[in-house]
């Protein structure tokens, strides 16, 4: 451990730590660009510089480590004079365009000018140009005016993704990222460049023009591509999923999240059903909202409960898993797990199982059902169910369950979307859009993580959670249940997770409330691991000290 | 704080409006009179035929004004929506050919009956792309619909904006050319 002073703050700090941290320990704050605590240090932007006592010029806090008995100082007059002709030439050749800059309201360099410069430009020449709107690859595109060349987009791609796609060309202020000659930037990590760049030189094609940021409503969730569950925000608008950025969770994805991650809530937003299909008279349909839809299924529950079917998707949340399970036991349901499928993992974040909650559906259904079937079994015992409830039918629906449902009298399927299972179904139920429902998830390493519901549901559509209670007090009726259905349609889902941890060993000792905003991991041998410690409030892992959170409403704010 | 109210008292002439009403009688009498024969102190405005001048401050219609080579000079900036009280505006951006402009309104559509013609979002333009000083006030129409003034809507009533393209930085390169807002 080494003792450090930091503008006349003492910290203790283990050795080998650099002078950033201990000084963010201290509360000192130190502007950086290039620095990114997932990648490694270049130290070339030198906005990070500080004064260290003995040391006869300013350096960079970034790379230099701490010593014991150092004592640093990062708001003395050199300090700030260095700091504020750091950003002059930053700046020399920076466009200015913020009014039309999609980083505009997050940019680390706006936000550096207005508190560690503002000052005019004293530039009597031409700017130096430089290409616009250069496009890199299909999903990145690139002002090299408003690049500052912190090389940060080049690390990563040289250390996360591993791909080498970026380079910079030239030098000095000709400098220019640039991809060699026949390469594009294609790799199925590569907006986390756009994420990581400090300015607006690196833009998402998706999100490109769509919004300004001020006017984004952020979320905390967890992003539903795959088993891994990266820890996400989701950033919408007028009920809108706009874009969905990574947020850092060391145990889980760290900085970063891939690209199909990114699209799988707005590629679906328009999408989301509103309303089902129920029976109408003289063998027509009509379109439903949910609770009609329920009345049906009901209905045929009530007539007779032999030969019930329920196919549950893997990706369904814990609470909705869990209450399905329990209307299955009620109802003396077969109960089976669908799986999807169409999906490549890899050795960096991209689990092979494309299922969000694989890990915590089939924990559940171990606890609470005799036993469970997957979508080979379902084509199998077709022919002895009568009624089947297919509830998320974002499975892979291949042609011999399609072919062996059209076989079952009553077909219900629960859904979001429309799809090959539920045009083939008697009754649909439409859910509540993803993005508009909470739960909990559990990754495929046993990471229980919550989701935030960005979005307002729709009133025509009922959660999967709401649908089991809906059913069950409908059939299984308030007197002689075989099993007590104690939830009720509006039970929320800290109360379903609460009743779940107790119901299923595997999630013994967890709350909804102790699984905040990172999440805890499941317990090992009925051991749960140690929560994360919070170091003065903020918690002990390092967040990326350069991104701000833009805020709202949004405040202008001028220079001196 | 309390205020304190001058209650008038009136008497009893006053209290029972005989004496009053024909007082009125009288004004309006000598009024028409006058405007028939003698045409002096009339003021009546015979609209919509005459109008009384409006001030130059007066905020009617918006307008979106041109580049000098006639193309719409918003760059879809979104801060005049962002300004905007009334949450009235809404543009939709578009990436453009010209290497020259970053981005473009695919639209830009107010709804007027939202609007409440407080002029921010020509003080937020950067561009000198939004006036409100069409002059144009009466905006009656049938239905909700016809509300909503769109970029084609706006554009008509635009005209060349004279303010100098790029701002003030730019125009102090050629010295003497007169740079912001020229008068006529």
């Amino acid at each position: 451990m080494a003792k450090v002073t930091v503008d006349g703050v003492e910290v203790e700090v283990p050795a080998g730590t650099s002078v950033l941290r201990a000084a963010k320990q201290a509360g000192a704050d130190v502007p950086v660009f290039c620095y990114h605590p997932g990648l490694t240090i270049p130290a070339n932007c030198r906005m990070c510089l500080v004064d260290i006592e003995k040391a006869p010029k300013p350096l960079p806090a970034c790379y230099t480590e701490v010593a014991d008995g150092m004592v640093v100082r990062t708001k003395t007059d050199k300090i700030k004079a260095t700091q504020a002709a750091v950003l002059e030439f930053i700046l020399l050749n920076h466009p200015v365009d913020c009014p039309v800059c999609d980083q505009a309201g997050e940019c680390v360099l706006q936000e550096h000018y207005i508190t560690y410069s503002a000052k005019p430009s004293r530039l009597d020449t031409e700017k130096v140009g430089k290409p616009k709107a250069k496009i890199l690859g299909p999903t990145v595109i690139l002002d090299a005016e408003r690049c500052i060349v912190c090389t940060r987009c080049v690390r990563f791609c040289e250390e996360i993704s591993k791909t080498n796609e970026l380079t910079v060309e030239s030098r000095g202020e000709h400098s220019e990222i640039t991809t060699p000659d026949g390469v594009e930037l294609n790799n199925p990590y590569s907006l986390n460049v756009v994420d990581i760049c400090p300015v607006g030189a690196l833009t998402s094609r998706d999100f490109r023009f769509q919004k300004r940021v001020w006017f984004l409503d952020q979320k905390d969730s967890v992003c539903t591509g795959c088993a891994r569950g990266c820890s996400v925000r989701v950033d919408s608008h007028k009920n809108k999923v706009d874009r969905i950025v990574p947020r850092y969770n060391p145990d889980v994805n760290n900085y970063w999240m891939c690209d199909d991650g990114r699209k799988s809530l707005h590629t679906r937003r328009d999408k989301a059903l509103t309303l089902g299909v129920v029976p109408g008279p003289n063998d027509s349909t009509r379109e439903a909202p949910a609770l009609d839809g329920l009345r049906a299924i009901a209905g045929w529950l009530k007539e007779s409960q032999d030969g019930v079917g329920i196919a549950l998707s893997a990706s369904l949340t814990n609470e909705d898993a869990y209450t399905w399970a329990r209307l299955a036991k009620g109802l003396n349901a077969k109960v089976y797990l669908l799986k999807r499928v169409g999906w490549q993992g890899d050795a960096i974040l991209r689990s092979a199982d494309r299922d969000a909650n694989d890990a915590g559906v089939r924990a559940i259904l171990t606890a609470l059902t005799p036993g469970f079937g997957d979508a080979k079994q379902l084509v199998a015992d077709a022919e002895s169910l009568d009624t089947l409830i297919i509830v998320d039918n974002e499975i892979a629906a291949g042609d011999a369950l399609v072919e062996a449902i059209s076989d079952i009298a009553n077909v219900a399927v629960l859904t979001d979307l429309a799809g090959a299972l539920s045009n083939a179904a008697t009754v649909v139920v439409p859910l509540t859009q993803l993005a508009a429902r909470e739960g909990t998830l559990v990754n495929f390493a046993g990471w229980v993580q919550r989701l935030g519901a960005p979005l307002k549901p729709s009133v025509t559509t009922v959660t999967p959670h709401a649908a089991a209670a809906n059913l069950a007090h409908a059939v299984l009726g308030h007197g002689d249940r075989p099993v007590a259905f104690d939830f009720s349609e509006k039970s929320r889902s800290s109360e379903l997770f609460d009743s779940l941890a107790t119901a299923v060993p595997d999630f013994a000792g967890l709350s909804y409330a102790a699984l905040a905003d990172h999440g805890r991991g499941l317990p090992k041998d009925g051991v749960l691991a140690p929560a994360r410690a919070h170091v003065n409030g903020t918690p002990e892992w390092e967040p990326d000290p350069v991104s701000p959170t833009y805020r709202r409403p949004f405040h202008l704010r001028r220079g001196a | 704080m309390a205020k304190v109210v001058n209650r008038m008292h009136p008497d009893f002439a006053t209290q029972s409006y005989v004496v009053e009403a024909f007082k009125g009688v009288a004004l309006v009498t000598r009024q028409f009179a006058r405007n028939l024969f003698a045409k002096k102190d009339v003021v009546t405005v015979h609209y919509p035929e005459d109008r009384r001048a409006y001030t130059p401050r007066f905020r009617g219609k918006h307008r979106l004004m041109l580049r000098d080579d006639k193309s719409v000079r918003c760059v879809a900036c979104m801060l005049c929506a962002t300004a905007c009280p009334a949450n009235c505006i809404t543009i939709v951006a578009k990436e453009i050919d010209d290497s020259t402009i970053e981005k473009a309104p695919v639209s830009f559509d107010i709804d007027l009956l939202k609007c409440i013609y407080c002029g921010f979002c020509e003080e937020a333009c950067p561009c000198d792309a939004i006036r409100l000083d069409s002059g144009v006030h009466t905006l009656p129409s049938y239905t909700r619909r016809d509300q909503k003034a769109g970029v084609v809507n706006l554009l008509a009533l635009g005209s060349a904006s004279i303010a100098s393209q790029g701002g003030e930085n730019r125009a102090h390169s050629h010295e003497g050319t007169a740079h912001g807002r020229s008068s006529h």
